[in-house]
């Protein structure tokens, strides 16, 4: 059982899934706000929740394979869970840049589709760039600002807000 | 209601006014002045009227959704106020079959339909070129293929040809000569958001999907089909081409509320994401995180 700062290892399970109570999950939250070491155990936990999600849906698409098969899709699965990196860029809570920008992509496309959200994504990180053509920490917040506006424009402000909130909430300034 | 029942719902009123166009256009040709045939036509006319009414309502949402003074703010007004003209339009048009004036007044009060059908052309017009311009300022919509060039062609040849016909127009015998020439321009008029449509088209390309090229989709469809349908009204001396015609046109106002209804699902599905985004971001990165791996690991539905 794994059990740190009286958080179980079934309550990790409900805030990374998101059924946990709002009043609970605002504890963890502040909690996770003062304790790096929860914050890294919540890091990791969110990868390995991932990869698992990732390699179980993998074997159940498999499932009608023969067992031969079916036995070499497992082994190949464990060795790429053994072999991930427990903290990095998928994390929930560890965004980088380059990451930042994918899930904004990944909000934006189904709503105005791959081609907006790449001239839209184009013409941000032209505005706010310091050399026309990176994105860092330090400019996040104008990049996300100039996004929301370049989306805005097009999609409407309801869209704008979207990437707005999602992209501040990454906290990627603060890294 | 579910996201997926009004557009279903909605696809089902375009093909069921194509069926009662199509009727019409058969009962044109068979029993042309005939009883039946002025119910259906007034029908119609009301059913194109609540159609246009429908997108001027959400056409003036979309434009809450949009910034002042924004050129697309100023776009979707536009093209509420076109719908608004064509709403007047169609019930000028039943009132003028109701009353029977279709056939005493011809030439003089009826052939005055020709204002709101003018009116509502330009400030379609003007809105979609207001749409276009907004897109190029991220950069869309500036590239046109061979094969643009190629509809352009078609759009352009339609012009001369449709114009050619402009004796048999309906308002050709007006006494009012301005109304006269407001019918001569119809088929430049029909032409111009036509040409836009082309533009928005290619957007619709560049956009590679999503819910805003649907709506743009829809949009081009029903620009291009209202010329169609001039350019087979004008040889009313072709049956097949007559019930195409109505066919067309009687459809075409639902496909126009198709396409907004498309665009205002951009809004409220983003409206809803951020509120979700704002009410529990950690369980939305969650989410995020989770679909970004399994996309990264080759999960066919989650592949762009």
């Amino acid at each position: 059982m794994l059990l740190q700062h009286g958080i179980s290892e079934r309550k990790w399970l409900e805030f990374l899934d998101g059924t946990m109570d709002p009043e609970e999950r605002r504890g963890i939250r502040a909690h996770l706000e003062k304790c790096a070491g929860c914050a890294k155990l919540a890091s990791e936990l969110a990868v390995w929740r991932n990869l698992l999600l990732a390699e179980g849906l993998r074997l159940r698409e498999a499932s009608r394979l023969p067992d031969e098969e079916l036995d070499l899709l497992l082994a190949r699965s464990m060795e790429r869970i053994r072999s991930a990196e427990p903290v990095g860029a998928r994390s929930s809570f560890a965004w980088t840049v380059a990451d930042g920008i994918r899930v904004l992509r990944f909000l934006m496309e189904p709503i105005c589709g791959p081609g907006t959200a790449r001239a839209a994504i184009e013409l941000a990180v032209r505005r706010s760039a310091d050399d026309g053509s990176r994105v860092s920490g330090r400019n996040w917040r104008l990049f996300v600002g100039n996004l929301s506006d370049a989306t805005a424009l097009i999609c409407g402000l309801a869209a704008g807000r979207l990437v707005d909130r999602a992209g501040l909430c990454l906290g990627i300034e603060e890294r | 209601m579910p996201s997926r029942t009004v557009p279903a719902m909605l696809w089902g009123i375009v093909g069921i006014a194509a069926s009662a166009g199509a009727t019409h256009g058969w009962l044109l040709v068979a029993a042309p002045g005939s009883l039946p045939t002025r119910w259906l036509q007034m029908s119609l006319h009301l059913l194109t009227a609540v159609a246009y009414a429908g997108a001027t309502s959400i056409c003036l949402k979309i434009a809450g959704d949009y910034r002042d003074r924004s050129t697309m703010r100023l776009a979707w007004r536009l093209i509420a106020a076109s719908a608004t003209v064509a709403v007047i339009r169609h019930c000028f048009e039943w009132l003028v079959l109701a009353t029977g004036w279709n056939e005493t007044r011809l030439t003089t009060l009826v052939s005055l339909r020709q204002i709101p059908i003018v009116v509502s052309l330009i400030l379609l017009a003007a809105g979609l070129v207001a749409v276009w311009s907004s897109f190029t300022s991220i950069g869309m919509g500036l590239r046109f293929r061979g094969g643009d060039i190629v509809v352009l062609g078609i759009i352009l040849a339609f012009v001369p040809s449709i114009f050619s016909l402009r004796e048999e127009m309906s308002d050709a015998q007006s006494v009012y000569p301005i109304i006269r020439h407001l019918q001569s321009a119809s088929p430049v008029l029909l032409a111009a958001p036509a040409l836009v449509a082309l533009a928005l088209h290619r957007i619709s390309r560049e956009m590679g999907g999503g819910q805003l090229a649907t709506s743009l989709r829809c949009l081009v469809a029903f620009l291009l089909m209202r010329l169609l349908a001039l350019f087979l009204g004008s040889y009313p001396g072709v049956a097949a081409f007559t019930v195409a015609s109505r066919t067309v046109w009687w459809s075409v106002g639902w496909l126009f509320l198709l396409a907004v209804f498309y665009r205002w699902r951009v809004t409220v599905s983003a409206s809803e994401l951020a509120d979700r985004y704002e009410a529990d971001p950690e369980a939305e990165l969650a989410g995020v995180s989770r679909a970004l791996a399994l996309r990264s690991q080759g999960h066919p539905a989650l592949q762009r």
